[in-house]
């Protein structure tokens, strides 16, 4: 290897893997810039300044406030020297935070544009998620800037019995408050807070405890781990949360758990999971999924059983008893009662999996496991570490003690005590608990019983409206914390932006009070008169409580960190933590560690086992089973329309939920999609539209929680579904039988942006390959040898996909992948080019004849898309649409088929035969943008130009020529552009369409514009489109354009030993004179050049939006002439195909088929 | 009494079949006029319908479609304030309505200049009764569709940039793209059309002029008609010009369809891309312009008792059109499907199962079927073909059949392409229904008008096909007309000739003067010098008789003033063949010098663009305008050289002061020998015209 190779590849190691993600390390020196000292009552204000500055200017009305420092507004050519290594002009700058979640917060990094915050990216370097976000961090955005927090008075505002008031009113109630409770030792004061972890509340509520000995701390969840603990209980005699170690497992039989999805740690898992997929076809693992409706999990099984949820412990129970007679001593004993109901229970495609499945268990026992998702009940849980252990394989299995949140007492102990009159202030930190409560607790009532309710809250929300105080939340963006992790990692909640202060819409509202959040630190210890950390006095006023707010987080660290609070190491690691966002669990001093527990006696779970099974659910007991949103989570989300405009993975729903039955069932009752049924339970009963999807149980009926009813989001109408809360019970949360359904008159119209699942016979579009039919033994080899394959030595000719063992096009009629290969115009680096004449001996008007035009930069982009490992979670989405400033449209305009998300995900239901969609379907994913066709049908069909090609391979799309005939949208085979039917980005989606007396939404004469706030989340270096204007997928230009700049000053700085210089100090106006000096020569610095001298960008430095966000790297992006990139060698993996290749656009994304891993004894 | 004759004579004609025919052979030829019409009548007949106040019904009627043409401009309005999105278009299905009626209309236009040129090429006489009022309709339909290249984009305030004109962004057209094609075959078509209107309806404006009672008619129609007065030196350039032109139009007609076609077929779509369609377009679209024209032809025939013009043959004649290209589209449709079928290629084959079988569209697919193949298969009856009321009907379902093809072929298309996952469907709302009607209005709206205040039949072309003005036309008694011997008709069109009389002989004598015609006649403001001496003539032979008498005396300076062109005539006053083809060649050259050298220049060397992969010079996709380009220029060179050789404008004559001159552009045939002629002498030349058999003889002053 030359020297310069040599060099080259170290930058793009670093590059690659150390580093933040994209382009930001160009500039911000690695991160690993020298922390400096600072003064810390200071610290928090010093790099934020800026921020306050910029702010300052979007809200001066509200600098009058005492909470802002008076300062002047600084121009930017003024930035102090000190400061100039952080916030450049037009650059982004990235800051390490997290995002706080229930069982396991996630870490960010954020990018922040000139003070705002604008797109949210995974930490790179985090241990348990190596950069992986999902659609819900994705969207944590849209909720900082949300014009129903920030510009709603109420949200934003602190409200008091429905009259807005001043922070000034809640502190002085606060101090009475605290008075009162002193006196009585805190009898008859509650806090009722979330499950998400935070070392900082531990610490306070510890205080409370201390503090107040009478007062009540209570913890809730709509979806918690509660029976996953009492499992744990059960078999070891601790509660614990176990986590699996996906990639060491071989065989994995899943029952009832998402657990690559929306479950405990499902980021971190798939990509775990991911790992082995992505590997040499030896390494593939196996992955059994029994379920009731379609999770991803299920999308991603080998096999995938349909089993009533209900059923789903039986088919347990008769899995072990089949392995009994191997594993003899070592699992619990099923009574002949038990067994001879599950012989019943269990429908006969479940009893033919037992067999086999016990056998390939056993064959990889060690390396296999069995997962049990929450919504089981303990026993089961139980059962399932009984066969792990029994099977070797608890060895792959990690075991926590569970953050100690989860561990308080719930909501059904403070209904009951609210019942009882014994609660006098209750204090609800975030939640929705009027919504989302069990329905038997009468948890709105109850409410009622209390005196005084305060409610902390993000949004003015259910519970806010019941209560007695609505204190906004500061978003997670806004204020100081501290949380962990899923591993029990200590990880910063560091702010980007001072609160959000409101837009004074109108010259009236400047007298309004000042709005804004603050964090729950701050408002729990002013509550609480929390001893401030500095002095140890108690904290009785805002500003008090905002430094100590920060200095218990500070407190935390240190202790965490085994430093004492006087240690001269503290500041500047502590500072190093926050630059970090996270502290290295190596360095954790009370880090919750794993155990190793043992198994309790067998005799504890054949006691706790039921007596006999739950018959299976019929026609007139059905079974309902509860499930997350994979759009809103436990309606959480339900404000931002980001997400409730995010297609459902599986049913492609928007801005609806709706029952999921099966299609025997709907047969069974005459149901068609859209049709409201009525379900009855005991008391309970609910009107819901069904939708029927191949695939479901039958006669088990999945609803998804989080719509609450109605949209709550200003200037949206259509939609949010239907509220399921209402039918959930404490004693059934996730489980329900005896369920009955009455078909009733009305239909209600369900919006899904994909409407046919079955790809038509002969088309070949997701590619399926069954990894058994590949091995050396099959015939496909001789196949190949017979077709003349020149395959490359290095490719593994056993593995070369052959079209023989595709489902889809037959082979034969069409080009090969190899002629679509050759066909590349920039050809993978196979063909160099002929050398340029110099530039000034160019000439412009190529007559050559024998000389085509050719793309003839030395990027030539790609990307290739792994549908072996893309589990349709539907983060790229969102990423992208972040990332591209697109807009939400609204139901209405879905219905018309108008989404602009420039990336969707085509979800297609196949079945061994691979043409319909039988009772047994599967079910593919295929994420799916513009990709760029070289030869594109769109580019020759545009009478203005404006959609041309770029010579680095791009298809661009040139909004300010484009005047939308939209021909090329129809001319696109792959329907992947997107038209601005309305002015999406300008106006409010309830007045897109100009008033007329005959369209009923046409009501205000006024053409109001979109809310100010929104305006702030654009991305500044995508261009916002206007109505009129086609758009597309644009391989995220400007992320390819700032990576070439800034390689090429990254390249000069380091060929000229200047590589710790502020990057910035050139563009000063009083830099220095010559600011950009040409490198001597940047090879030196381990870059290579093209044929004009030009910095060639080292591969990895350059992630598009979608390849980023990836929980499990699906997506590879990047130089196709580099021959050593990641997506040449992801281009010459077997089986990559084009998409419609055979249509010779050439496309420059393209696909590597799904494999497959299937039990041969089940086939 | 007209359906007695024809039962009667369908009678012995289904007796006398497979027998000895009692008639000659060939049969007596049945006129294209029928009726004893006269030029001073069918002058009047046309004429009167533009002079007199409306009939009662036309008010309403141009209420109602103006009414809709103001719902059209609401719906456009609308739709450029806030949005496409207002329509139902959507992403895979982003042309709907408004494509599918550009595609509509445009066919349509095709009627009219087919009539106009094709048949005129071929020498189809009949076609004159009818080709003033498609040529008008293409007019209109062209019209009705430009309107949507320009409000169906996005940003309509930009699409000035489909045209090559500098702007700021230094960025020219991609012209390979088929839709600016579309933009060049459009506006030529247009304007070619409308050249081609215009030449045509000169010497009719001009008798509108000579009739016009009101100042201000006479000042509109003197400056419309540029002055014509039927010169035969004008005739000779017109009748050239007219000639090039309708060759210019036909290869256009046949582009302009195809090039639409084209903007489906140069796309990779199923059930777009294929190679059939310019032919099956352009069949498709004279079968529904041929319907569109008996749409409107039949009521207007009724209303303004046309029946002699345009006669049951007429109707029978483009019935049977209307039977020969709907079989040819119906092929194309049986086409389709087969090599779909064939090609074995599943997209384009799932498409057709689609749209014939299973699909969301299959019913518009069939109503399309039954009214473009299985209704016209009845104009095999000759009573279906002859019954005015009943192609009424037919023609009205063939309207919406032609619709509904290019509904098919757009919507159901784009609704389902190649990645099942992007299927949608598509649902019009109500501003894709008033845009719709609005184009109904305002085709009829300015129908209503044209009938209003235009002749709606091209007068002096059917002066020239009456038998009167054919010099070797034997006219028979008025009661063997048509007959033979026994009284019998050989044929039941002969019948229905009969039935309205055998046509006038040629006028022998000339009406008097209203005011005695002085041997001197002065001008305003005259010279006092003679301008030459005009004589009027009964008819066009005895015209064309003097015309070459005159020149065998050795006038040179001869000039003959007729309402039509008369045969034989320009060699009587000594001229020859017009020039004119040559600047017609000039032209052509010039547009197709000014297309290579416009597309080479902006898409290789000004701003090149890398589009499709394609070379830059690659000129294949610059064809369709070199074509369009070279055919609009040399329809402007024939335009202006047809001015610019007769000298026209010339608002003003010396012959305007002839009391009976008015005349020429109705039934008057005029003698003039100038006074620039070297033989020429006031008293001679005038007494040389009398005894030529000359009337109203005099000189006139310049």
């Amino acid at each position: 290897m030359n020297p310069a190779n040599y060099l080259r590849r170290e930058v793009r190691t670093e590059a690659a893997q150390q580093e933040f993600p994209g382009f930001v390390n160009i500039y911000s020196g690695s991160g690993l810039a020298e922390p400096h000292d600072e003064d810390v009552s200071t610290a928090h204000w010093h790099r934020r300044q800026f921020l306050v500055y910029s702010l300052a200017g979007a809200a001066a009305a509200s600098l009058a406030s005492c909470r802002r420092p008076d300062q002047p507004i600084l121009p930017y050519s003024a930035v102090p020297e000190d400061r100039l290594g952080h916030v450049v002009h037009g650059l982004p700058t990235f800051y390490a935070t997290t995002q706080p979640r229930p069982f396991g917060s996630l870490p960010l990094l954020v990018e922040s544009h000139d003070g705002r915050p604008t797109k949210i990216e995974g930490h790179p370097r985090h241990p348990a998620t190596r950069g992986s976000t999902d659609a819900y961090a994705q969207a944590a955005i849209l909720d900082l800037y949300s014009p129903d927090r920030v510009m709603s008075p109420h949200s934003c505002s602190v409200v008091e019995r429905g009259m807005l008031r001043r922070w000034e009113d809640f502190d002085r109630f606060a101090r009475s408050l605290a008075e009162r409770f002193r006196s009585i030792q805190g009898q008859g004061f509650a806090v009722l807070t979330e499950q998400v972890p935070s070392p900082s509340l531990r610490r306070i509520r510890d205080h409370l405890r201390q503090q107040w000995p009478q007062a009540q701390w209570y913890t809730y969840e709509p979806i918690d781990y509660a029976e996953v603990l009492r499992g744990t209980e059960l078999a070891f005699g601790q509660p614990l949360l176990p986590t699996p170690d996906l990639e060491k497992i071989d065989c994995l039989l899943v029952l009832d758990s998402d657990c690559l999805g929306i479950d405990l740690d499902g980021l971190v898992q798939a990509r775990r999971w991911a790992r082995r997929r992505q590997g040499p076809p030896q390494l593939f693992n196996r992955l059994y999924v029994v379920e009731s409706t379609w999770t991803l999990t299920g999308f991603m099984a080998d096999h995938r059983l349909r089993l009533p949820a209900s059923l789903i412990g039986g088919f347990l129970l008769a899995l072990i008893q089949e392995l009994s007679t191997s594993l003899p001593q070592k699992l619990p004993e099923i009574p002949a009662s038990l067994s001879a109901s599950w012989k019943q229970a269990l429908p006969e495609s479940a009893r033919r999996w037992l067999g086999p499945l016990a056998r390939d268990l056993l064959r990889h026992r060690g390396r296999c496991s069995v997962l049990v998702g929450y919504r089981q009940p303990a026993v089961v849980h139980a059962l399932a570490h009984t066969l792990n252990v029994a099977l070797d394989a608890v060895s792959h299995w990690e075991f926590r003690p569970p953050p100690p949140e989860m561990l308080e007492a719930g909501l059904s102990a403070l209904a009951e005590a609210l019942q009882a009159g014994r609660i006098d202030t209750l204090v609800i930190l975030g939640g929705n608990p009027v919504l989302n409560a069990p329905a038997d607790l009468q948890f709105p009532a109850a409410l009622r019983q209390a005196k005084t309710t305060i409610r902390i809250g993000l949004y003015y929300d259910q519970t806010s409206e019941v209560c007695h105080w609505h204190l906004p939340l500061a978003h997670f963006l806004e204020g100081w914390g501290d949380t962990e992790s899923s591993d029990g990692t200590l990880c910063c909640i560091q702010p980007l932006i001072e609160p959000l202060q409101g837009f004074p819409t109108s010259p009236a509202d400047q007298e309004a009070p000042p709005r804004g959040g603050r964090s729950a630190l701050e408002i729990l210890a002013l509550l609480t008169q929390f001893p401030h950390p500095r002095d140890g006095k108690p904290v009785t006023s805002y500003h008090s409580a905002r430094t100590a707010a920060y200095e218990l987080i500070r407190m935390v660290f240190a202790s965490r960190a085994g430093l004492a609070s006087d240690d001269p190491q503290l500041p500047l690691a502590f500072q190093r933590y926050k630059q970090l966002g996270f502290l290295p669990p190596e360095q954790d001093q009370q880090r919750r560690m794993a155990v190793r527990p043992t198994l309790r006696p067998l005799s504890d779970i054949q006691r706790a086992l039921p007596s006999s099974l739950p018959s299976p659910p019929q026609r007139n007991a059905l079974e309902v089973t509860f499930h997350p949103d994979y759009s809103l989570y436990d309606g959480r989300y339900l404000y931002n329309a980001w997400l409730q405009e995010l297609p459902d993975p599986v049913t492609k729903l928007v801005w609806d939920n709706a029952a999921l039955i099966s299609p025997q069932t709907a047969q069974d009752f005459g149901l068609t999609t859209g049709d409201v049924v009525r379900l009855q339970h005991d008391l309970y009963q609910l009107e819901i539209p069904v939708f029927i999807l191949p695939g479901q149980a039958d006669h088990s009926i999945a609803l998804h929680l989080g719509q609450c009813g109605e949209i709550r989001i200003a200037h949206v109408a259509g939609g949010g579904g239907t509220n399921v809360f209402p039918f959930r019970t404490s004693q059934a949360r996730y489980i329900l039988t005896q369920v009955r359904l009455e078909k009733t008159a009305r239909r209600a119209t369900l919006v899904t942006t994909q409407e046919h699942g079955v790809i038509p016979q002969g088309r070949d579009i997701v590619r399926e390959v069954d990894l058994s039919k590949l091995r050396p033994s099959a015939s496909s080899a001789g196949h190949a040898a017979e077709r003349g394959d020149k395959t490359s030595p290095d490719r593994n000719s056993s593995f070369s996909a052959h079209h023989n063992s595709l489902l889809g096009l037959p082979p034969d009629g069409h080009l090969s992948e190899e002629d679509l290969r050759r066909g590349y115009q920039a050809g993978y680096g196979q063909v160099p080019p002929p050398p340029l004449p110099a530039r000034d001996k160019q000439r412009r008007f190529p007559l050559d004849l024998a000389r085509p035009e050719r793309l003839d930069s030395p990027f030539q982009w790609g990307m290739v898309i792994d549908l072996s490992v893309c589990t349709g979670c539907s983060a790229c989405i969102l990423a992208c649409q972040v990332e591209n400033n697109i807009p939400v449209v609204g139901k209405y305009e879905v219905q018309r088929n108008r989404e602009m998300h420039w990336l969707r995900i085509d979800r297609y239901f196949s079945s061994a035969d691979g043409q319909v969609a039988d009772t047994e379907p599967r079910v593919i994913t295929q994420p799916l943008a513009c990709v760029h066709c070289e030869q594109a049908p769109c580019e020759q069909v545009c009478p203005v130009n404006a959609s041309v090609h770029s010579p680095e391979g791009l298809n661009l799309q040139v909004y300010n020529r484009c005047i939308g005939t939209r021909y090329c949208a129809n001319a696109c085979p792959y329907k992947a552009r997107r038209f601005n039917w309305f002015d999406y980005n300008k106006r409010p989606l309830d007045s897109l369409r100009t008033p007329t007396p005959l369209t009923p939404e046409g009501a205000a004469l006024s053409r109001p514009l979109l809310p100010e706030s929104l305006r702030m989340l654009k991305n500044p270096d995508v261009t916002v489109r206007m109505r009129g204007v086609m758009e597309k997928c644009t391989y995220c230009v400007q992320r390819l354009e700032r990576a070439k700049y800034g390689a090429k000053i990254a390249a000069t700085e380091v060929a000229q030993g200047r590589r710790t210089i502020p990057i910035d100090a050139h563009y000063r106006p009083d830099g220095p004179p010559s600011a950009y000096r040409k490198p001597q020569d940047p090879r030196s610095a381990g870059y290579d050049l093209d044929r004009w001298g030009r910095v060639i960008v080292p591969d990895g430095l350059v992630r598009t939006a979608c390849q980023a966000v990836c929980p499990t790297q699906a997506i590879t992006f990047g130089n196709l002439l580099d021959p050593q990139s990641a997506v040449t060698a992801a281009k010459l993996r077997a089986g990559e195909y084009a998409l419609l290749g055979e249509l010779n656009t050439k496309p420059r994304t393209s696909y590597l088929p799904r494999l497959r891993n299937p039990n041969p004894e089940l086939t | 009494m007209t359906a007695n004759v024809i039962t009667q004579n369908n009678a012995t004609a289904t007796d006398s079949h497979g027998q000895a025919s009692p008639f000659p052979d060939p049969l007596p030829r049945i006129p294209l006029v029928w009726g004893p019409d006269t030029y001073e009548t069918l002058t009047h007949q046309i004429c009167s319908i533009t002079e007199q106040s409306p009939p009662r019904w036309w008010w309403p009627a141009f209420l109602i479609s103006s009414g809709l043409l103001t719902g059209g401009l609401l719906a456009a309005t609308y739709l450029i304030s806030t949005g496409v999105g207002v329509w139902g278009s959507n992403n895979p299905v982003n042309w709907a309505f408004d494509i599918t009626n550009f595609v509509f209309w445009i066919g349509i236009g095709h009627a009219g200049t087919l009539i106009s040129a094709i048949l005129f090429l071929f020498r189809q006489k009949w076609r004159t009764s009818i080709n003033r009022f498609s040529e008008a309709m293409t007019i209109f339909a062209v019209i009705c569709a430009a309107v949507y290249p320009g409000i169906h984009v996005g940003r309509f305030w930009y699409a000035w940039f489909m045209f090559p004109l500098p702007n700021a962004n230094h960025i020219f057209q991609n012209f390979r793209s088929a839709l600016l094609w579309d933009l060049f075959a459009v506006s030529t078509y247009f304007t070619i059309s409308l050249i081609f209107w215009y030449v045509g309806l000169i010497p009719d404006l001009a008798t509108l002029r000579d009739r016009a009672k009101s100042r201000f008619r006479q000042v509109l129609f003197g400056l419309l008609s540029l002055g014509w007065r039927g010169s035969t030196r004008h005739w000779r350039h017109y009748e050239v010009a007219y000639l090039m032109l309708a060759g210019l139009s036909t290869p256009l007609v046949l582009s302009v369809h195809s090039v639409v076609s084209f903007d489906f077929a140069t796309s990779i779509l199923p059930g777009w891309h294929t190679t059939i369609f310019p032919p099956y377009f352009v069949a498709g679209a004279i079968f529904g312009g041929f319907a569109m024209v008996l749409q409107c032809l039949i009521p207007a025939r009724a209303a303004y008792k046309l029946h002699n013009l345009i006669t049951i043959k007429h109707i029978d004649v483009m019935c049977k059109f209307l039977l020969a290209t709907g079989s040819l589209v119906g092929y194309a449709y049986v086409m389709e499907l087969f090599i779909a079928w064939y090609s074995g290629n599943p997209y384009e084959w799932q498409t057709f199962v689609n749209r014939a079988w299973n699909g969301d569209y299959t019913w518009a697919y069939w109503v399309m079927i039954t009214c473009n193949l299985f209704l016209p298969q009845l104009f095999w009856i000759r009573w279906c073909r002859q019954t005015p009321g009943f192609v009424l009907l037919v023609v009205t379902c063939i309207n919406v059949g032609m619709w509904y093809e290019r509904f098919v072929i757009i919507v159901q298309s784009l609704h389902h392409d190649f990645l099942p996952a992007s299927w949608g469907r598509y649902y019009p709302t109500w501003v894709d229904w008033l845009q719709m009607l609005g184009d109904f209005g305002l085709f009829f709206t300015l129908t209503l008008l044209f009938v209003r205040f235009l002749p709606m039949i091209a007068l002096a072309e059917v002066k020239s096909i009456l038998p009167m003005s054919q010099p070797h036309y034997r006219f028979a008694s008025a009661e063997r007309y048509l007959r033979d011997e026994s009284g019998r008709y050989p044929t039941a069109e002969h019948a229905l000739a009969a039935h309205y009389g055998p046509p006038a002989p040629p006028r022998s004598t000339i009406p008097p003067a209203n005011e005695p015609v002085p041997a001197f006649l002065p001008t305003p403001e005259g010279s006092g010098q003679p301008w030459g001496v005009v004589a009027e003539f009964a008819n066009a032979q005895e015209l064309l008789h003097a015309a070459q008498a005159a020149r065998q005396k050795g006038y040179t300076h001869l000039d003959a003033w007729t309402p039509f062109y008369v045969h034989g005539m320009k060699e009587a006053i000594g001229r020859q063949r017009s020039r004119l083809p040559l600047f017609t060649l000039a032209g052509a050259l010039t547009g197709l010098a000014t297309a290579v050298s416009l597309q080479f220049y902006l898409m290789t060397y000004y701003y090149p663009t890398i589009v499709g992969g394609k070379e830059y010079r690659s000129w294949e996709a610059f064809v369709p305008v070199f074509f369009e380009l070279t055919v609009l220029f040399a329809g402007f060179f024939t335009l202006f050289a047809l001015i610019g050789l007769c000298g026209l404008p010339r608002l003003f004559h010396p012959l305007d002061a002839h009391p009976t001159f008015h005349r020429v552009t109705q039934d008057g045939f005029f003698l003039t020998i100038e006074a620039t002629d070297p033989i020429f002498d006031a008293d001679q030349s005038r007494e040389f015209l009398q005894s030529l058999g000359g009337h109203h003889v005099a000189v006139v002053e310049r």
